[in-house]
């Protein structure tokens, strides 16, 4: 099933929403001085990314950087105590956890299991993505439906609005 | 019967084209053609909004510069995660 969830687009194909990114670097700030309330320094990490732009966005030729999520290796996840696989192959895979999306594995394109952050953003620089990818980074595309059923999960993530308790049922 | 040639046309069967013939030694001319509603005119005047749908704000900065470290990726937010309904 998982062959068709995933593409490969040449090197220097354009960016465009679902690509998987390996060696992306995103910048964090740890901690901040109370007094100046600066940051006393940062750090970089490199991660994989998926792209969350809209195509639109990108086929107008006009965006200058893309919002990217996170994409975990869920095993990475089990084996430091963060999720059980039941939670894997329940809630997370069919899309119950708030702002989380799990993507399957595929062994040809390196891809294990993971699972995308959508409650932390990051924006990345065009021109930085595009130069991973030249340098074969791009690991995968997610195929259209697949990456449609990704954008409205991140769509949903920001704009759903709960409630302070389900409502009673007798 | 002083017909108008409006009036006369009310009774004609017409289709969209342009058609020329003589009556009474004139020669006519009839383009028949769908009447186009002219949109109304906008109550907003536009003659100041920026049309580009597309608008870069200008870039932040100056910056601070940080020195940057290599770091490691804080685990995610764990929120808490129901049991799934088919094993209940």
């Amino acid at each position: 099933m998982s062959s068709s969830v995933y593409g490969l687009p040449l090197p220097d194909a354009s960016i465009d929403q679902g690509d998987i990114i390996e060696n992306c670097p995103i910048v964090l700030i740890p901690s901040f001085d109370p007094a100046t309330l600066r940051p006393a320094e940062g750090e970089t990490v490199s991660v994989r990314v998926i792209v969350l732009t809209q195509t639109c966005d990108f086929a107008n030729g006009k965006v200058t950087s893309a919002v990217c999520a996170v994409a975990r290796d869920a095993q990475t996840l089990v084996a430091e105590n963060l999720v059980k696989p039941a939670d894997i192959k329940g809630p997370i895979r069919s899309g119950r956890i708030w702002g989380w999306y799990f993507l399957p594995g595929q062994t040809e394109l390196g891809l294990s299991e993971m699972i995308v952050d959508l409650r932390q953003l990051h924006t990345v620089r065009l021109d930085l993505l595009i130069a991973l990818c030249k340098r074969g980074l791009r690991r995968a595309r997610v195929q259209p439906l697949y990456r449609e059923h990704l954008a409205k999960h991140f769509a949903d993530t920001y704009s759903r609005i709960g409630l302070p308790e389900p409502y009673p049922t007798d | 019967m002083n017909l108008s040639p409006q009036e006369a046309l009310k009774s004609a069967k017409l289709e969209p084209g342009l058609s020329s013939f003589r009556v009474n030694g004139w020669q006519v001319e009839l383009r028949v053609e769908p009447v186009v509603e002219a949109e109304p005119e906008s109550l907003l005047d536009e003659s100041g909004v920026m049309l580009e749908p597309w608008i870069e704000l200008p870039p932040l900065g100056p910056g601070t510069c940080i020195p940057l470290k290599q770091g490691k990726l804080p685990p995610p937010e764990l929120l808490e995660i129901p049991a799934d309904e088919d094993e209940r």
